[in-house]
């Protein structure tokens, strides 16, 4: 397709699929068809701040502020939205050492995130150290695979949570990464890790066929893949059915666009991570049709930086 | 339709059934991959988006005493420098430095002769200036939130450690002596002595290299293991705010 072409259509499709029956194809996708927007980051690392200009990489990229009028633009284009993190939001620059994390937990919720998930650098001040910062958060945390016991901070954890968005009911979990060599026992007390392969498993029957969620969305801090045994988000999605999505974290991994693992059976589910520190803003637009299945989806990513085709 | 159209005619009449075409490629397609814009038609002016962002003002109001704060913090100066202090192999003056202090306060927290320390060079991040030395600096030269670990070893497997040591030129030490020559660690002394292979010594370094980063696979096979509540980053802080000066210096500690 030719970039002029594209871009018209492109725009037609943007505007168009609010407007019901003006557009051509309208009946096709059906009137009650819905477009859900998945904005997401992962491993933000305390970065309040844009890289320094004199940083080596990524100088002048990212940053909270900016991050924040990118995301509400988009949702101002499309209310049907959600903004969600794959964990990792702790430790990285002085900010964390200063303010503990509070301080991105308050700028989180003024962007309107709808959840994050509890990467391993979130124990880094102590099972402790999270709860004296969790209530700065006015989002939920979502983990299905760490047994918080009787900590207070499992309490403030939920194993799922479940958003209505655009008449689409979407059941979202998480998924934490082993603590070995990762997380000192001791700061991890009262914690403990379960298989994220078969938790993802009885997660997806639960919010499927229980709850009734037409999609499933994981936020994942176990990583992209490995060269060795260990789980991945490439081992949960070829081995579990009925996730959707898979937005991931951990390996600061910078897929260039989102990954398509397909099953023998015709199950999808999407890999999507987009490096670190808020440099990047992934989004996936999945369309839906008349029974609430997906019909199709498009994605997209957006540096945060002064120039959006700056870098790429 | 058997009638030709205008050019005009013809858009208005076809271009509807085009787009329907893309819709349906779109959203009604089994193949979802190729729903995905190829790389050149991936422009970022497809959602609307234009090129610029500025900052969102609400949240750049609300983090800006934060930023203030935060360059108070940073700009705070420890102490002045007489001289800049840098990395080297087989010594360097950055290295000496950070290696002693990290031995001194182990001592002071274990409250017991900590014979010995070892820092990775890798992990000192970048020179100390010349002149004042603020808590930023210290920041950039050890951005990375390691603690003291504290390890014993049999003096046999300290002078294996020597050995790991000199196969890279040397890392950071203290309270240990060392030549090296053809990647072997010779002459080895311990608080001016020989290493006595059946003793016992300990030696402090950080959690990094006690599990399982840097040159010495001796390090991660200790007989005693204590992590202390204490980061180096913080150490080296608090030992540096509480001189007035301080200068560079190296004493052959560890030499070719």
């Amino acid at each position: 397709m030719k970039r002029r072409t594209f871009l018209r259509n492109s725009a037609i499709l943007g505007a168009g699929v609010g407007m019901g029956g003006l557009i051509p194809g309208a009946e096709v996708i059906g009137a009650s068809s819905a477009r859900v927007t998945i904005l997401h980051t992962n491993d933000t690392h305390a970065r309040i701040e844009p890289f320094p200009e004199t940083a080596p990489n990524y100088a002048g990229m990212g940053g909270v502020a900016r991050r924040a009028a990118l995301v509400k633009k988009l949702r101002a284009e499309n209310p049907d939205s959600l903004l969600l993190d794959a964990g990792d939001v702790f430790q990285g620059t002085p900010y964390f050492n200063r303010f503990h994390g509070r301080l991105d937990f308050e700028v989180m919720t003024k962007m309107g995130y709808d959840a994050t998930t509890i990467g391993n650098h979130e124990f880094d001040n102590g099972v402790d150290g999270f709860e004296k910062v969790m209530d700065s958060a006015g989002f939920p945390f979502v983990s299905s695979n760490y047994d918080f016991g009787t900590t207070r901070m499992g309490m403030r954890v939920r194993k799922f949570i479940i958003r209505q968005v655009g008449g689409v009911k979407i059941g979202i979990f998480g998924l934490g990464v082993s603590f070995e060599n990762l997380v000192l026992p001791h700061l991890h007390k009262g914690v403990r890790y379960n298989d994220p392969v078969e938790v993802s498993a009885d997660m997806v029957a639960d919010l499927r066929d229980y709850h009734g969620c037409d999609m499933v969305i994981c936020l994942s801090h176990i990583g992209y893949r490995y060269n060795d045994a260990r789980v991945s988000d490439r081992v949960v999605a070829e081995q579990v059915d009925g996730i959707d999505l898979i937005i991931g974290g951990h390996t600061h991994t910078f897929l260039d666009e989102p990954e398509l693992i397909e099953k023998p059976d015709g199950r999808r589910t999407w890999i999507s991570q987009v490096g670190f520190a808020g440099i990047v803003l992934g989004r996936l637009d999945f369309h839906f049709d008349r029974d609430r299945q997906v019909a199709g989806v498009r994605h997209h990513r957006y540096p945060v930086s002064m120039q959006l085709d700056e870098w790429a | 339709m058997t009638i030709s159209l205008s050019p005009r005619l013809y858009l208005q009449n076809i271009l509807p059934f085009l787009f329907a075409a893309i819709i349906l490629a779109s959203c009604g397609s089994t193949d979802q991959a190729r729903l995905a814009p190829a790389a050149d038609e991936d422009t970022h002016i497809y959602y609307d988006i234009d090129g610029e962002i500025e900052a969102d003002e609400a949240i750049s109001a609300y983090i800006q005493p934060y930023i203030r704060d935060m360059a108070r913090t940073m700009n705070r100066v420890l102490t002045v420098s007489e001289g800049s202090f840098e990395r080297d192999t087989p010594e360097g003056t950055l290295g000496n430095l950070a290696a002693d202090i990290v031995r001194y306060r182990a001592t002071a927290e274990m409250r017991e002769k900590v014979h010995v320390s070892i820092m990775n060079n890798g992990g000192l991040r970048v020179p100390l200036p010349e002149g004042e030395v603020t808590v930023g600096n210290i920041y950039e030269l050890m951005p990375f939130e390691n603690h003291i670990t504290v390890l014993e070893f049999t003096g046999e497997q300290l002078l294996r450690i020597a050995d790991e040591l000199a196969g890279v030129n040397g890392e950071a030490v203290s309270g240990i002596r060392f030549r090296i020559t053809d990647g072997i660690a010779r002459d080895v002394l311990v608080d001016s002595s020989t290493v006595d292979p059946d003793s016992r010594y300990w030696v402090a370094t950080n959690n990094w290299m006690a599990d399982g980063g840097g040159p010495s696979p001796t390090l991660w096979e200790p007989k005693q293991r204590r992590d202390l509540d204490v980061m180096i980053r913080d150490a080296i802080i608090e030992y540096i705010s509480r001189k007035e000066t301080i200068s560079p210096y190296l004493d052959n500690r560890v030499r070719n």
